[in-house]
């Protein structure tokens, strides 16, 4: 297992990483827009000639494109991530004091999703054609086709507005006050995970009905096991690999959806950093925040490579 | 920000200035007789919380804390202490008044509870002493200005804040290497500076020596060159770049806790203006919360988790929260809204068909469709209480002269509608659909496109954009603006550049020299006469830009919040200043 994961950061990872920092480098530089524009504004255009050779030269903005990707690289290697353009914060400050708040929205959100999403999905296979099964299928199709936005919305008039007992935006760490970071995220995880969950519920119900429908299953049934113990460990161990292949996956829509949680709730994570970065042209913050995003992508699809091992026996890497 | 306020029609941080500039501009009509004869005088005395006169002032007519008394406005009565706690509605460096760029300072209302202008500029139009209590100049080239005595930093050595920090602020904070903060003073009011401008009199004396003569340098101080600017030498010189997280200002407040994209307290200074009785505002802090959804603050307001909050532009949430029982509104005015063209690109150099796209805007719609009904019909580029407020422009919506002007130009034209900035202002989707669907009816193509900035189209393109502005109201209103006008949107439309028409050159040549004389000119009616000149010979030959609405801020606060009736909290364009407000309980 250590070898393949090795070799996956190694001939896998570090490759991406590497023509990815160099696809965001150029793309940013060759998009229309001037950083200098995005620092100084519209007083751009009166600035002396002078002071912006000044000012494109502190940010090594008049070497050429080539030498700015080697300093930014080589600076990037020797733990140097540089200076938001904007805010002149040290970039690791910037996304150091946001990660952690993104880490505990979208890990509680895929926790969250997770855990609730395999026992209904499973309860809803083994009750196919019940008015249960259909109560699942309804919730499941809701969650999928309702924007997290609007469900966030519903939930701040309805626990916030109405009955008053959360609070309609804000952000408490858990590490300051658990209790009081519980009533802060309780809306913004479930609004977060509600679409991943109702996912995962469909995934995990189609691929329960398909392998309760196995040879193996009534094989097990006849050789009289307990019901529980048919789906759980015949079942459910081998319904689970698409599930957790889907899991694994939707990381990544978790994270893209804190963009659009972070600023409903005001939760100061990397979400609201990133489309800020983006649209303020701060260069220095978008290229590692685009990297801390593919690194987490990748680190999720190899959590789940992983796991299909201890899943399934047949698999070898 | 953003934020409705993400405002990037000229990208965001132009509508932020525009709001800033346009609060200078908003008494700019005094300007030119502050500088020929005498501003301030006497020095306000201090009258205490206890001010009956003064309601929500507590320092009678001390201009520092509103001209309202001064007016003979009976306001009610304020109550020293307590916490706000205030929605702010920008998610970006500039939603902290520490952080912001000179420019970008939109949040008057925060960046005043930290720092205070020279001089001060109430609703009414009125400029008042501030930090200055005096300023005088016999040419309008040069002023000498008296500083308030015993005014402090906020910092730890609670240094002075005399002539030599202003002169150091002023000079030293030119440096570029210092953006994005001190912006200002090179690319606006540096420019206006000669080195060695500010000469040190004596510890409150200072005269400043401007390259020209300029009849509206006092009006541009009211809001736009100190904010947060005159900062304590030492503190920065300690503090190098931790400064920048750790500002100390001079303002009534200090700021504390500041967390980007969270927000920050305002905590009461002790030693404002000396630490003299009746100086200090009522509440002993104020928390700002940056809460950018519109729905979420307005939410946050009806449970009572906010006491006050901010809307850059008033919109159907304003609508539904201020019907709220208890609920109490202040709309002030916020930016104008216009419809640009690029008039040097054909087929807008033919005046008929600038002319007709004038007529084809339906202000009404425009009012109704993209602000919900909360804006106001413009005719003209600057807000009717500014200097130079005239109704000239000549065009109401009239389709069918429209179609004429295009027949009789044998032209159907092909423009481009520019949905301008990253992320585009939050009502641009609204304006584009507005817009094209208006001008389709009187006859044009349109094909609309998303730019970043404007000046990234080919300068040949017939853009049309709608854009909340401000830099073009200071066009023919504020002389000391008018290079800043001509730098940034002159790059692509100023019909000064090889191969435009001569016809536009020439009727831009002679803005220019109107604007050039009215710079120099200090007799205030005189350059009166001059502004309105200047506006007819804009709208007359739709030069550059068609005024639609005006759009509405908005301050709304639940009923334990006093002072919002204080005039200053409608203050045009300045976000209104919570320095005014108190709490009931």
């Amino acid at each position: 297992m250590l070898p393949f994961i090795l070799r996956r950061l190694l001939v896998e990872t570090v490759p991406l990483l590497f023509f990815l920092s160099i696809f965001v480098f150029v793309v940013l530089r060759v998009l229309p827009g001037d950083p200098l524009r995005a620092i100084i504004g519209d007083e751009i255009t009166t600035l002396p000639a002078a002071d912006r050779l000044v000012l494109m030269h502190d940010l090594g903005l008049d070497k050429s494109l080539f030498l700015q990707y080697v300093d930014w690289a080589g600076n990037l290697l020797t733990g140097d991530w540089g200076r938001s353009f904007v805010s002149s914060k040290p970039v690791s400050e910037a996304i150091g004091e946001r990660v952690p708040v993104t880490l505990q929205l979208s890990s509680l959100a895929w926790i969250l999703s997770v855990s609730l999403a395999i026992p209904i999905g499973v309860f809803s296979a083994l009750r196919r054609n019940t008015w249960a099964d259909a109560a699942v299928n309804v919730f499941a199709l809701m969650g999928v086709a309702t924007p997290n936005f609007l469900f966030g919305m519903l939930l701040i008039l309805v626990f916030a507005v109405s009955l008053g007992i959360l609070p309609t935006n804000g952000f408490v760490s858990f590490a300051e006050d658990p209790v009081q970071a519980v009533r802060y995220l309780a809306m913004p995880v479930l609004a977060l995970a509600t679409g991943t969950m109702a996912s995962l519920v469909r995934q995990t119900r189609s691929a329960m009905l398909e392998v309760m429908n196995e040879d193996y299953i009534r094989t097990a049934h006849s050789k009289g096991l307990a019901p529980r113990h048919v789906v759980i460990r015949h079942a459910l161990k081998n319904a689970l690999l698409p599930v957790v292949t889907v899991a694994g996956l939707q990381v990544g829509n978790l994270l893209s959806g804190t963009v659009i949680i972070e600023t409903m709730f005001s939760i100061p994570g990397m979400g609201r950093l990133t489309v800020n970065a983006i649209y303020g042209q701060d260069y220095a913050l978008v290229q590692i925040l685009v990297l801390i995003l593919a690194v987490a992508h990748v680190l999720a699809n190899l959590a789940a490579d992983v796991l299909y091992v201890r899943l399934d026996p047949r698999i070898h890497y | 920000m953003a934020d409705n306020d993400t405002n990037r029609g000229w990208n965001r941080r132009f509508a932020r200035r525009s709001m800033l500039r346009g609060a200078a501009f908003a008494s700019a009509g005094l300007a030119g007789a502050a500088l020929l004869g005498c501003g301030g005088g006497k020095a306000p005395e201090p009258a205490g919380n206890r001010a009956a006169v003064t309601g929500a002032t507590p320092s009678g007519v001390d201009p520092a804390l509103g001209a309202a008394a001064g007016a003979g406005k009976k306001i009610a009565k304020g109550r020293p202490g307590g916490t706000l706690r205030m929605g702010w509605y920008i998610d970006d460096v500039a939603a902290m008044s520490h952080m912001a760029n000179g420019g970008a300072v939109t949040p008057q209302s925060h960046v005043s509870a930290h720092s205070d202008s020279v001089v001060y500029g109430s609703a009414d139009g009125k400029i008042s002493p501030m930090l200055w209590t005096q300023w005088e100049s016999s040419d309008g080239q040069h002023i000498v200005a008296k500083l308030r005595p015993n005014l402090k930093f906020q910092d730890e050595w609670n240094s002075p804040l005399d002539a030599a920090a202003v002169k150091w602020s002023f000079e030293t904070l030119r440096d570029p290497k210092l953006a994005p903060r001190f912006t200002t003073y090179r690319g606006l009011y540096g420019s206006m500076f000669a080195p060695g401008g500010v000469e040190v009199v004596d510890p409150l004396t200072m005269k400043i020596n401007l390259r020209q003569v300029d009849a509206g340098f006092i009006s541009n101080l009211v809001a736009g060159l100190p904010n947060g600017q005159i900062l304590s030498q030492k503190h920065v010189e300690t503090y190098k770049d931790k400064e920048f997280s750790n500002p100390r200002f001079h303002g009534p407040y200090t700021v504390e806790n500041a967390k980007p994209a969270v927000g920050f307290t305002s905590k009461k200074f002790a030693g404002y203006w000396g630490g003299n009785e009746g100086y200090e505002s009522y509440l002993d802090a104020i928390e700002w919360k940056i809460i950018i959804q519109s729905e979420t603050r307005a939410a946050a307001l009806r449970a009572k988790e906010l006491d006050a909050a901010f809307w850059r532009e008033a919109d159907s949430v304003v609508g539904d929260t201020m019907k709220e029982k208890g609920m109490q509104t202040v709309l002030y005015d916020s930016s104008p809204h216009a419809l640009n063209l690029n008039h040097v690109a054909p087929p807008f150099t033919d005046l008929r068909v600038r002319q007709a796209l004038a007529y084809s805007i339906d202000r009404a719609k425009v009012r109704e469709v993209a602000y919900g009904g909360f804006g106001e019909e413009m005719k003209a580029l600057v807000l009717p209480f500014s200097f130079g407020y005239k109704d000239s422009d000549p065009y109401q919506y009239n389709p069918a002269e429209a179609k004429k002007l295009l027949a009789a130009a044998n032209i159907k034209p092909k423009v481009t509608y520019a949905i301008v900035g990253a992320p585009p202002p939050a009502l641009a989707n609204k304006w584009a659909a507005l817009y094209g669907e208006m001008m389709k009816a009187t006859g044009f193509e349109v094909e609309v496109k998303n730019t970043p900035n404007i000046d990234d189209l080919p300068r040949e393109t017939p853009w049309v954009s709608g854009t909340t502005i401000g830099q073009r109201f200071d066009a023919y209103g504020s002389w000391t603006l008018r290079a800043t006008y001509e730098g940034e949107i002159g790059q692509k439309t100023r019909a000064n550049q090889p191969g435009d028409p001569p016809e536009l050159r020439k009727i831009q040549d002679d803005i220019d020299a109107l604007v050039r004389k009215g710079r120099g000119t200090l007799d205030t009616k005189q350059r009166e006469s001059i502004a309105f000149e200047i506006a007819d010979m804009y709208h007359k030959n739709v030069m550059g830009n068609i005024p639609v609405t005006r759009t509405r801020g908005t301050l709304m606060a639940r009923e334990n919040v006093g002072g919002m009736d204080h005039p200053d909290m409608g203050f045009p364009l300045g976000s209104g200043r919570p320095r005014f407000l108190w709490m009931k309980a």
